[in-house]
């Protein structure tokens, strides 16, 4: 078993300050476009697809996440050939181009997706994205489960290393024996995980409470998220793009 | 009146059958700097958790007697009420940041009070100046070192502007640059602010000199109460296995054979004060 | 016993953590690793089992080349012990969390059974041998960490921090296993930036600072170098800095112990 490299995969997903415009949107604007993006992703065809993934890249562009999100395509590599293969075996249409291409769509309509939610965590503070949530009316104990798994998630998966690295020091073998003995030789990994994430449970609780937590019902917010006219008119462009690029699908005016 | 004051408290976590802490009487001060030590299991951490609310609010178990902070009996005051009187940071820096980036940690606490934005922003910035942390404001909480992350939570208990700073074994995972660099910050906020200050330590030789009185804990009790010098010369102190900073053990010898005056040593600058003063009188 | 010739090691490829560390440490010495957080200590480390190997250069342990060992196979001759049991503790049993390192090593069981008793005896956690790890306080659980490594009698014991959070007695605990394995003829490599501690228990010191070795020699030698502790981030031990405050007088500079200053002191009033 490999070692553990879960923060390489998790900086995908991690948000990093920076200045850019996309940084300073509102994050309503950014959910509205994730949800504007996952519902017309189903209506294009592979070359609408393809030119909605270079309007998403070049948002990426402009938000300076470029290289993070390479490495994480990198990652989703083989669950793309896999769904492309899938696909490509399993499809009823006639010709060979044609079940390619759909392949090629399905493939593409899980990167795009994926690229589409980079945008909004990359350039998202978790405080910002839960302000942004309990604006819209989810309950802020919602919003803070998910701020504290996202901050909490780095912290247990270092432990997870050193646990591993302390059993693999008393002589456990993860990677030699029979596959039922390997699922037993998680148990040395997991237990201690578990009970240190259960301490730690506790531990953040009580400070927590000491940090005030449910002093007041309404709970302010330092960085109040307010629509601009930056807001405005991104989501305008997007509505625009994503418009056309349906109306063009279903005209049937691109080849594929 | 004093600004807390333990009235023959004894607190039994639920569970266990021996006491944390038993029949503890302790007063102290505004602005008094106070070292609470012991060795592990005496209840020191218990002690401290009394001065927030956390016993008997947070930790189930049977509380007796009473505290009273800042003119509050905790029994009848909410943790949050508390916790703008005597801000708590603890041992783990990890356990108390729960947030992403520097900044928004430090406005959890007053977001949390309902404080309008400018108030808040206020706050940040006040206490950021306070504890050194004004350069790191925008960087992520999980990239920053054991010591920058202890002057965040230290950072992020000022922000709700308490008049109590109450901390435990805060330098415990920390390096020797950054332990001194916190401990800086304490003795700052006390001497400069007023702040009261009551911290559990083990590292004796560092907060001795800054402290104005130390507390000695042994199974749940205070065995001695005092001002340092006192505190660390004496029986109990000696018999009971804490770490009494080596220029003190120096004093205590050259003591036996040698007439010295009664100010014992808490620093090798004092100790060399008293090696020449010895010399000066021609003792051999 | 364990030589580092020219070690590199990066972790992603971009920065070097461990720069062109050269060092050897013979059988039965006891040496302290010690330097600022980020110098590259645990890293170090981790090299001594194998848990990590070089980048460049290589580590030998026993004579064999870590990156040709498993590290279960380095781990029978080098027994690492973290700093937090936490990340160890999984077993039903005090029993089964000693036996657990050397059932993984095939030893046959009536060998288990005498280690386990004899190191279950030695570390006075025999009473508790049938009970859950999670029974035991913080103090207890650490030596039942020592006791799980010292079960299955490595040449070598790596200490990761072992004084972070332990109060005085447990550190006097601990320097007296310490001198236990030292009779025993052990190795031991200790990493922390307790000064004290290491100026009460080990002869030989390395200062690692930004993943190189600036000093290596004996603890007399580096731990009385004020400058250069400082220089690295460093405390120096409290008895050095009175030798620098008394220099001026005839005080020594290279003190390291209690009763070496007070014959000091004493000369310093002769004169």
């Amino acid at each position: 078993m490999p070692r553990i490299k879960v923060l390489q995969l998790l900086e995908a997903f991690s948000f990093k300050k920076e200045d850019t415009v996309l940084h300073k949107l509102d994050p309503r604007s950014k959910i509205a476009f994730e949800i504007i993006v996952m519902v017309a992703v189903f209506f294009l065809s592979l070359t609408t697809s393809i030119a909605l993934l270079f309007f998403i890249l070049l948002l990426h562009y402009k938000a300076k996440t470029l290289d993070k999100v390479k490495r994480s395509l990198y990652g989703s590599l083989p669950l793309l050939a896999l769904i492309f293969l899938l696909n490509f075996l399993f499809s009823a249409k006639a010709s060979l181009l044609e079940r390619a291409a759909y392949s090629a769509t399905m493939a593409l309509r899980l990167v795009i997706l994926l690229l589409a939610m980079g945008v909004l965590f990359l350039t998202t503070s978790p405080e910002e994205l839960s302000a942004a949530l309990v604006k819209m009316g989810i309950s802020y104990d919602i919003a803070l489960a998910l701020i504290l798994t996202i901050r909490f998630i780095p912290t247990l998966a270092r432990e997870a290393e050193t646990i591993v690295d302390a059993q693999l020091s008393r002589g456990l073998e993860l990677e030699k024996g029979s596959f039922l003995k390997r699922l037993r030789n998680m148990l040395p990994i997991l237990i201690p995980l578990i009970v240190l994430s259960i301490e730690k449970t506790d531990a953040v609780a009580a400070s927590m409470e000491s940090r005030c937590f449910g002093a007041v019902k309404k709970r302010t917010f330092y960085k109040e998220p307010t629509l601009k006219k930056a807001d405005i008119a991104f989501v305008g462009a997007v509505i625009l793009v994503v418009a056309a690029l349906c109306i063009i699908s279903a005209l049937g005016l691109t080849p594929l | 009146m004093a600004i807390i004051e333990f009235e023959r408290v004894s607190f039994t976590y639920r569970g266990l059958k021996r006491p944390a802490i038993k029949d503890v009487d302790l007063r102290i001060e505004k602005g008094e700097y106070v070292v609470i030590t012991g060795p592990t299991g005496c209840g020191k951490s218990t002690l401290l958790r009394c001065i927030n609310g956390l016993i008997p609010h947070f930790y189930e178990g049977d509380f007796k007697g009473n505290v009273y902070v800042d003119g509050l009996n905790t029994r009848e005051h909410q943790v949050f009420e508390l916790a703008t009187r005597a801000g708590l940071v603890f041992q783990d820096p990890e356990s108390q940041i729960f947030c992403l980036t520097v900044e928004s940690e430090l406005a959890f606490g007053p977001e949390n009070l309902g404080l309008p934005p400018d108030e808040i922003g206020r706050r940040i910035a006040e206490s950021a100046e306070l504890t050194e942390v004004s350069g790191i404001l925008d960087r992520l909480t999980y990239e920053l070192s054991g010591g920058e992350k202890q002057r965040v939570a230290i950072a992020a208990v000022l922000a709700l502007k308490p008049s109590i700073l109450v901390l435990d074994e805060p330098t415990s995972n920390i390096d020797p640059k950054g332990t001194l660099r916190i401990l800086e910050v304490v003795r700052r906020l006390n001497q400069v602010y007023g702040t009261t200050v009551v911290i559990v330590e083990h590292k004796l030789e560092l907060v001795s000199l800054h402290a104005d009185r130390m507390v000695l804990m042994k199974e749940g009790e205070i065995v001695e109460d005092g001002s340092p010098r006192k505190v660390l010369t004496s029986e109990t102190a000696l018999n009971m296995g804490i770490g009494i900073p080596k220029v003190v053990q120096l004093y205590l010898r050259l003591k036996k054979e040698h007439r010295l005056s009664d100010k014992v040593p808490l620093s090798p600058r004092e100790m060399k004060e008293v090696v020449l003063s010895l010399r000066g009188r021609g003792e051999k | 016993m364990i030589e580092f010739r020219n070690v590199y090691f990066s972790y992603n490829g971009k920065r070097y953590v461990l720069k062109n560390v050269s060092l050897e440490i013979k059988r039965g010495e006891a040496v302290a690793v010690i330097g600022e957080n980020g110098a590259g200590k645990t890293t170090l480390l981790k090299h001594l089992n194998g848990l990590l190997k070089p980048t460049k250069g290589a580590v030998l342990v026993g004579g064999k080349d870590t990156r040709k060992c498993s590290v279960a196979e380095l781990s029978r001759t080098v027994g690492l012990i973290f700093q937090n049991p936490n990340h160890q503790l999984f077993a039903e049993t005090v029993w089964d969390e000693v036996a657990f390192a050397l059932r993984n090593f095939n030893y046959p069981s009536d060998v288990i059974r005498k280690r386990v008793e004899y190191v279950l005896r030695l570390f006075d956690l025999y009473e508790y041998k049938d009970r859950s790890p999670y029974e035991l306080s913080g103090g207890e659980r650490k030596r039942l960490a020592i006791a799980s490594v010292l079960a299955y009698d490595p040449e070598v014991i790596a200490f990761d921090e072992p004084t972070i959070g332990q109060d005085y007695y447990q550190k006097q605990t601990l320097g007296q296993y310490i001198k236990l394995l030292k009779t025993q003829g052990k190795t031991i490599v200790t990493v922390t930036h307790d000064m004290e501690f290491v100026a009460e228990n080990f002869e030989k010191v390395v200062l690692l600072s930004r993943g190189e070795v600036v000093a290596c020699g004996s603890a007399r030698e580096v731990l009385t170098n004020k400058s250069l502790l400082e220089k690295h981030g460093l405390l120096a031990p409290q008895l050095t800095e009175l030798a620098y405050e008394l220099s001026d007088y005839g005080f020594p500079r290279d003190i390291l112990t209690l009763e070496e200053a007070y014959r000091a002191i004493k000369r310093v009033l002769e004169v």
